[in-house]
């Protein structure tokens, strides 16, 4: 074992495991530094004294003077099933009013292939913006990281799998999509604004943003499942634009706290 | 409890796992469950048996005492406002760490507004401090040394002895980012001791 791999298997542990197994034992008979180290890591508590008791006097006067019995908040999950009825619903809404043209007209690969990746960005985004509505849950994906890689991915996504067939109006039909999505999105994104605002988010701001994306995703599906121009620079400029736009305004949205 | 082990005349730093040992009494969990229910006592408790854990996590990320004092007086507050968002039967420090994070963030960005104002109005140039030329090796001084979403990290995990999940919930990051930060962590301080004079165990061998 070298030293960064003695620090690498350092990272991996905390409390509830051995400090070092013998591996790392063996390395650090030879490597003073990464003995050092470990020293420095396992020398027991600094103290820095307890706050003064004008403080603690203060800080519990004030508590104590509006003490009233407050019901703990919703968990998590409650919050995804929200979000989720949301999607459906609006999703729904929005496909008695725009018919499935664009599915009827894929092959059986893309719709399945397109169908699968609105479910899997769909929860993906559901599970990241219940998570941030409760504090310290555990994030299986940094929610950063989804709102960034979710748009791109499906616009990478509509741009392999889609001919590209050169469209008249290019311009004149992405607006209209554009229209439709961003009308569905709006709904959509009201109704998930009201339901964080029973939560407690930490990051307003990229919580408004995965919301707007959720918003947009509504939109995306609505748009990828009933539009007939099914041409890669079209989708993505205009179904992938639908998202792009609600994340900021989701975003924007939150700067007004 | 330690025990220092020794291997063909080299003291190696203690192997045993750390415990947290229990304080008597109710848990810190329990306490707040009270404290949502308006129990007056367990305030009291809470605010005398928590204070001691935010003012150390303040003063490791570099405040001095009196700012480290004004953190957990404004951490104190928004804990009470939003009180009802801990969820009974989760661990407490992670919820902790989340306020108090942000306490700390809209600190420094108010701070960071003051100094832009005044800096912009007395015409000075904007540059930091010179770094100290030889470090002491304790863990405060070196950590000082670190970018402050790492310093969180290794604060969290060793002073106040968290998990890496504890760790992930209390900094919103994914349990790999947690563990990749402390490596990164590791890795400077390492750098850091070899660069300081003396190392803390750097003569330790048994006659």
């Amino acid at each position: 074992m070298d030293c960064d791999g003695f620090q690498k298997a350092l990272a991996a542990r905390d409390r509830t495991t051995n400090a070092i197994s013998p591996l790392m034992r063996e390395h650090i008979i030879g490597c003073a530094a990464c003995r050092d180290l470990l020293t420095l890591l396992t020398a027991g508590e600094v103290e820095f004294g307890k706050p003064s008791p004008a403080l603690i006097e203060a800080v519990t006067a004030r508590v104590l003077a509006d003490l009233r019995p407050v019901a703990p908040i919703r968990p998590a999950s409650h919050f995804a099933v929200a979000f989720a009825i949301i999607f459906c619903a609006v999703t729904a809404a929005g496909l008695l009013l725009f018919r499935p043209l664009g599915i009827l007209l894929m092959d059986r690969w893309q719709a399945s292939l397109i169908l699968f990746a609105i479910v899997v960005c769909t929860s993906a985004t559901i599970v990241s913006l219940a998570r941030q509505a409760v504090p310290a849950r555990l994030h299986v994906f940094a929610p950063d990281r989804v709102v960034a890689a979710i748009p791109v991915g499906l616009a990478l996504l509509l741009l392999v799998f889609l001919p590209v067939i050169p469209a008249a109006d290019f311009w004149k039909r992405a607006a209209v999509c554009a229209g439709v999505g961003l009308g569905l999105a709006m709904p959509a994104g009201a109704a998930s604004f009201a339901v964080l605002q029973r939560g407690a988010v930490m990051s307003a701001r990229l919580a408004g943003c995965t919301a707007g994306l959720l918003a947009g995703l509504v939109g995306f599906t609505v748009l990828e499942i009933h539009c007939p121009i099914l041409e890669p620079l079209h989708a993505m400029t205009s179904h992938a634009g639908v998202l792009v736009v609600a994340m900021m305004v989701g975003a924007l949205a939150t700067v007004r706290k | 409890m330690r025990v220092n082990n020794e291997y063909d005349g080299v003291r190696l730093p203690s192997e045993t796992p750390s415990i947290r040992v229990p304080e008597p009494g109710a848990t810190l969990e329990e306490l707040m469950e009270r404290y949502q229910r308006a129990d007056e006592s367990a305030v009291r408790e809470l605010i005398q048996r928590v204070s001691p854990i935010l003012l150390r996590f303040f003063r490791y990320q570099g405040a001095v005492r009196d700012q480290a004092e004004d953190l957990v007086q404004d951490t104190w507050l928004r804990i009470h406002r939003v009180r009802h968002t801990y969820r009974p039967d989760e661990p407490l420090l992670p919820w902790l760490f989340v306020i108090a994070r942000r306490s700390r963030i809209d600190h420094f960005r108010r701070n960071l507004r003051a100094i832009r104002h005044e800096v912009s109005s007395s015409g000075l140039p904007d540059t930091a401090a010179p770094a100290s030329p030889s470090l002491p090796s304790t863990l405060p001084a070196l950590m000082s040394a670190l970018p402050a979403a790492q310093r969180e990290v290794v604060v969290m995990l060793k002073a106040e002895d968290m998990s890496i999940e504890e760790v992930a919930r209390a900094t919103g990051l994914t349990v790999g980012a947690v563990k990749q930060k402390a490596h990164r962590a590791y890795r400077k301080l390492r750098e850091l001791l070899e660069a300081s004079p003396q190392g803390p165990a750097r003569n330790a061998r048994a006659d």
